[in-house]
């Protein structure tokens, strides 16, 4: 659903993802996970598999406080590939010099869209037989709303955080930062949302959704409030494999509701089925999602299993994805 | 107070080995609050450590005393006085005592007794909580009083972020989520609206660790040589 | 825990508590100050002159330079101008009826303390006029209208006096005991002189010191000579020397048996006796009188060898061989004074083989039941306060007596003493000379029985009460409060307070500066009877007083450098401080909450402060608060004026509302 705001403002970033916006179509993006290792392929092959199927293409960075190839090496990665990335950044491992460091690193390479995230705690690293690094000494310099507003002021007033001049102007950034869609006291996620919004998010891509109805009733709150016309919402879709792996995130993950109708009809499919009944699922959701208003795109999250997505993108309708000028890689005036 | 805790018995009887004479100093202050390093906690230390270091076969001469504060040498001073010093001492009170001996000592090896945890308020009786992590540039005014830097394991300043679920830490299912405390405490004040439209700035750590070892310094107060 | 005891209040007979009023003084507050003397001493006027002051000897001062002069303080306050005084309301007559048997020191204090508690009573005087001993002082020592003061404030609390009426002769003890009184005290005194076996003793201008002091007060012609000797070496002997210099004698000689050392008179009084050109021989004893056509020509006086034996007894020796002439045309015994006991005879009171009254010194009783001594009678010759101490435990004895049947002495005292100051303290105070009493020349006295003690102006008295150092009296720290910050372990001038868990104050070190009150972050300290309510109370008392005028300027003095000329700005709001070491930041930041733009303080020098070094940092302190409070009152200053050294004639102490 395009938004008038938006569209009507030039383009800030001139990334392939914020033209998709702009056009009023419903954005694709998808996610890929790193390697835990330096082999570039494992990258390359991902951002192959989906490049048609998505208009940007986030890679996670260090996710879950996991050491992995980082999300901004393999958006250099894909850039170069003609793939447009989604690089993300946490305020987890890096301190605000740092981090606008990275970003000039990165916009060097044409990468524009930056997720702006918070970051797993480092205890995560150590969970199932990995040891991580529980005992690393996290930074959290920043925290997410501040790293969204300190982008904007790179890229809006060509200053770093501190006051002084970025060389040359600031970086065309397309600015995003997550969004965690549950209910909750005092309604903090949509002040939060709001919040995000009034730092400068430029797009926001939000923690999977299914409960559709708790969604419905949260973006209503956010319309409430002129959010959806200030920014461009991307419902994330994380695609089950089991019904285990539903219990699990309605248990322990945070900010992922499973309402317990989906968890029955997974655990009600044959085992070898389940995945393809995910895939069912996630087209549903995205069916519905697409006909909420405010919702300007899908963000589609196939962990460790990448090469759902085609298929989810084709039933869903979605493919193929709409022409736009493409990313520039280099930086332009 | 300063909450601390008692090593184990094992890790202060390994630091003794070289020494003979040792005197376990208690303090009558955070560590006695808290249990771990006051007047009864040495004397038991004083009691259990020279059997264990019999078992093993160190000759360990041991004799424990308290004084009110170790953070303030005038309180030391007399515990230390005599003939009869001993070769090292093992402080139980925070860090910051046990670093004022070992400014003082010299000679004398000082050693610690406790881990010195954070500055903490007691939430039940053996219970104590992280509430304030020193960052010398309180924000309290804005997050009603609870403090987004100890209190979030993120030390987020405009939170809570994506992995709070039910009011708890994604780090810990018994972690209260400091943030969604804030928020209770902002609805429960009538300050909802306050709170959606404050924005923190990123933090100034400079008053804090980060910006090197503090001190703090009134010259109003300094007493004049005579 | 109760404070120990200043070395001055403990040495007092009747306990006075002699810091608190000379602190008062140092304050200005002179009207408490006599409320606190008069609370425990009927005859303050009359102490104030004559008091032999055991206070003074142990003054700790004394150790230092000299004891503060506690005896003219004392007198300095009963001398001060005060409003007439409203109608006194007398205490009902709620128990029975008392009779007291001579109007002298003890006697009259007891009839005060009786009649406070509601007994009737009746005082029987032998002679015309109440007052007893007191009378036979010399009127250049205690003038006729200072007795007359103390004796009518206590005769006005409704006591009822009989003059003239000598029991044993005017009345009988068996009157009073069937006239319905309770109890009797007998203080009869010592009226009689002892005399010496030597004849021609009772001849004219060979007599006794009592017989001659009495016939000086009733103004009666007395004989005199040309040359006197007076054979005594105490107080009574020195007032009769100096009376008979007064009476135109001469040459006045003073003999006596005590060694020079030895002497019993007071220093002060041998001291004037000398500026009078009395001249002195101690260790010298009548042996024989010498005559010469009848009357008196002289003594002959033998050597004393010794007077005290090791164990310090009343056991003389002579030297009959060394003798010496003395030639003189009249010669006073003085040397001592007996009981008369006539009275006794045909009475149920009994004597004993010596003839003295049979009575029990701790109980005050006699033979006969209800019937009570105190003063001289009982105890022997001693001083005035020693008499009103005696009379308040009589009557303290009388009225258990009555209330409960039960005969009991009061419970001893069981107070520490303030200890010695010690060594490191003691260095580090202030040497400051005690004020000298004004005094008419010595030739000039002569001319009469006027005062030659002229007595402190205020002034003088500002700064000599100023020199108390404040014994005992502070600080209490409260233990609850006591965070153990060490602060005032750490301010301490005199190093006065030690570390024991809590702060513990050392009394014997204390001078009551009140820095470490002031400083204390939990105001756990009070030093003396300065509090912060107190100041408080004062800047309200005084910004009220003001209104609707809102000064800009405070001028806070110093009581001690309140004597100097201060300044006098009648816009100002005037304060007083014992000292500005007691003054706190919060003190003046009340000032500044109210208004107050610009702050005087006004102190000593640092040369004169008793305080010197607590001072700096009082002003280190003070300043720093000032700063502090620019944040809020941009425009407030503060200012240290050091009081001038000259004493002013009629100093500035202005404004003090107490």
């Amino acid at each position: 659903m395009p938004s008038l705001d938006i569209a009507a403002k030039p383009l800030i970033s001139g990334s392939r993802l914020e033209r998709v916006l702009r056009s009023g179509q419903f954005a694709v993006t998808a996610e890929i996970g790193p390697p835990p290792g330096c082999d570039p392929s494992v990258v390359v092959t991902k951002g192959d598999l989906l490049r048609s199927y998505a208009d940007a293409l986030n890679i996670t960075d260090n996710q879950t406080a996991v050491v992995r190839l980082s999300s901004n090496a393999a958006a250099v990665l894909l850039i170069q590939r003609g793939i447009e990335p989604v690089m993300q950044m946490t305020c987890r491992d890096r301190n605000r010099i740092a981090i606008q460091s990275d970003v000039l690193g990165a916009a060097s390479f044409g990468i524009r869209n930056c997720l702006c995230i918070a970051g797993d705690h480092q205890s995560f690293g150590a969970a199932g037989k990995l040891k991580g690094h529980p005992g690393a000494k996290n930074v959290y310099d920043v925290d997410s709303i501040q790293l969204v507003a300190m982008l904007k002021k790179m890229r809006d007033e060509g200053l770093l955080e501190g006051g002084d001049a970025i060389e040359h102007g600031g970086p065309r950034l397309f600015i995003g930062a997550a969004w965690t869609p549950v209910k909750e006291v005092g309604d903090i996620r949509v002040l939060r949302l709001a919040k995000k919004v009034a730092a400068g998010a430029d797009f926001i891509q939000t923690q999977g959704v299914y409960d559709i109805e708790e969604f419905k009733g949260i973006m209503s709150r956010a319309r409430d409030r002129g959010l959806h016309t200030r920014t461009c919402i991307l419902a994330g879709v994380i695609v089950p494999k089991s019904a285990g792996m539903l219990r699990y995130m309605q248990s322990s993950v945070a900010g992922v509701k499973v309402p317990d109708a989906l968890i029955q009809r997974m655990a009600g499919v044959k085992k070898d089925k389940a995945r393809e009944e995910g895939k069912k699922i996630s087209v549903e959701l995205i069916q519905q999602l697409r006909e909420i208003e405010g919702v300007s795109g899908v963000h589609i999250q196939a962990i460790e299993w990448e090469e759902a997505v085609p298929d989810i993108v084709k039933a869903a309708g979605l493919f193929p994805r709409p022409e736009v000028e493409a990313a520039v890689p280099s930086r332009e005036p | 107070m300063i909450v601390v805790r008692r090593k184990p018995i094992e890790s202060i009887l390994a630091f003794l080995a070289p020494y003979r004479k040792v005197l376990l100093l208690g303090c009558g202050s955070c560590a006695a609050v808290c249990f771990a390093g006051g007047e009864k906690e040495t004397e038991e230390m004083a009691c259990l450590l020279p059997v264990m270091a019999a078992d093993k076969g160190m000759d360990l001469e041991v004799r424990a005393a308290t004084c009110q504060r170790v953070c303030d040498w005038e309180f030391v001073e007399p515990v230390l006085a005599g003939d009869d010093k001993p070769d090292a001492v093992v402080s139980f009170s925070c860090g910051a005592g046990t670093n004022l001996l070992a400014d003082h000592l010299g000679a004398i090896r000082v050693f610690p007794g406790v881990d010195t945890l954070f500055i903490g308020a007691t939430t039940e009786h053996g219970q104590w909580q992280e509430m304030c992590s020193g960052c010398g540039d309180c924000v309290l005014d804005r997050t009603f009083g609870i403090c987004p830097i100890a209190r979030c394991s993120k030390s987020i300043l405009n939170g809570p972020c994506g992995g709070s679920k039910d009011g708890k830490c994604e780090i810990n299912p018994e972690t209260d989520c400091g943030w969604i405390k804030i928020v209770e405490r902002a609805q429960a004040l009538g300050k909802l609206d306050d709170l959606a439209s404050t924005y923190i700035a990123p933090k100034n750590w400079a008053s804090s660790h980060h910006g090197g070892p503090r001190r703090v310094k009134r010259e109003d107060l300094k007493i004049a040589k005579p | 825990m109760e404070r120990p005891f200043p070395p001055c209040q403990a040495a007092c007979p009747v306990r006075t508590d002699t810091r608190e009023y000379v602190n008062l003084i140092a304050w200005g507050r002179f009207e408490e100050a006599l409320q606190v003397i008069r609370k425990v001493n009927p005859f303050p006027s009359v102490c104030g002159r004559i008091c032999q002051h055991p206070c003074e000897a142990k003054c700790r001062r004394g150790a230092l330079d000299a004891a503060v002069a506690l005896k003219e303080l004392k007198r300095f306050v009963t001398e001060i101008e005060t409003a007439p005084a409203p109608a006194m309301e007398l205490v009902p007559v709620t128990r029975g009826k008392i009779a007291i048997v001579g109007a002298g020191p003890s006697g009259l204090t007891a009839a005060q303390d009786l009649r406070e508690m509601g007994y009737g009573v009746t005082v029987l005087e032998r002679l015309a006029h109440p007052g007893g001993m007191l009378n036979l002082i010399p009127k250049y020592r205690l003038p006729e209208r200072i007795l007359r003061k103390d004796v009518e404030a206590i005769l006005a609390r409704g006591i009822e006096l009989k003059c003239n009426c000598e029991i044993g002769r005017d009345v009988q003890l068996s009157d009073l005991q069937a006239d319905g009184y309770q109890a009797i005290i007998v203080c009869a005194g010592l009226s009689r002189s002892r005399g010496l076996a030597l004849p021609g003793f009772g001849a004219e201008r060979f007599v006794a010191a009592i017989p001659l002091m009495m016939d000086v007060w009733a103004g009666n012609p007395v004989p005199v000579g040309r040359k006197a000797l007076v054979i005594g070496g105490g107080n009574v002997a020195v007032d009769v020397a100096r009376t008979l210099r007064r009476l135109g004698v001469e040459q006045v000689t003073m003999a006596c048996m005590e060694s020079h050392a030895e002497i019993p008179a007071s220093e002060e009084e041998i001291a004037a006796a000398t500026e009078e050109g009395i001249g002195l021989m101690p260790s010298w004893a009548p042996k024989r009188v010498l005559k010469k056509d009848g009357h008196v020509a002289g003594l002959e006086l033998m050597r004393v060898t010794r007077v005290f034996d090791d164990k310090k007894r009343f056991s003389p020796q002579y030297d009959p061989a060394h003798v010496k002439a003395v030639a003189a045309d009249m010669v006073v015994l003085t040397i001592g004074q007996a009981g008369d006991t006539s009275w006794t005879l045909g009475s149920p009171v009994k004597l004993d083989r010596r003839g003295r009254i049979v009575a029990d010194r701790e109980l005050h009783s006699t033979s006969e039941p209800r019937v009570f001594l105190a003063g001289e009678v009982l105890n022997g010759p001693g001083s005035a306060i020693q008499a009103i101490a005696d009379g308040r435990r009589a009557a303290a004895i009388v009225d258990q007596f009555l209330r409960t049947g039960i005969m009991k002495s009061p419970p001893p005292e069981d107070r520490a003493i303030v200890g010695e100051f010690p060594k490191a303290a003691h260095d580090k105070l202030h040497r400051l000379d005690r004020m000298p009493m004004p005094q008419v020349p010595g030739p000039e006295r002569l001319a009469g029985f006027h005062e030659h003690e002229l007595g402190y102006d205020q002034a003088a008295a500002l700064t000599e009460a100023g020199r108390c150092l404040n014994c005992g009296s502070g600080p209490t720290i409260d233990e609850v409060k006591c965070a153990s910050c060490l602060a005032c372990f750490r301010l301490c001038p005199l190093d006065g307070i030690t570390i024991q868990k809590k702060m513990v104050a050392a009394p014997e070190t204390c001078q009551a500066c009140g820095l470490c009150a002031a400083e204390c972050p939990q105001g756990a300290i009070t030093v003396g009877h300065w509090t912060r309510e107190q100041f408080r109370e004062q800047i309200d008392r005084n910004l009220d007083v003001a209104r609707p005028a809102r000064p800009r300027a405070a001028v806070v003095t110093c009581a001690h450098a309140a004597t100097s000329k201060s300044e006098s700005d009648a816009a100002a709001v005037h304060l007083r401080v014992p000292c500005v070491t007691h003054l706190a930041a919060r003190d003046l930041l009340r000032l500044i909450a109210n208004g107050i733009e610009e702050i005087r303080v006004v102190l000593c020098s640092p040369a004169a402060c008793k305080h010197a070094s607590g001072q700096q940092r009082a002003k280190q302190v003070l300043t720093a608060a000032v700063q502090r409070a620019r944040a809020v009152r941009p425009k407030v200053t503060i200012e240290f004026v050091e009081a001038g050294q000259v004493l002013s004639e009629s100093p500035s102490v202005q404004g003090v509302s107490q």
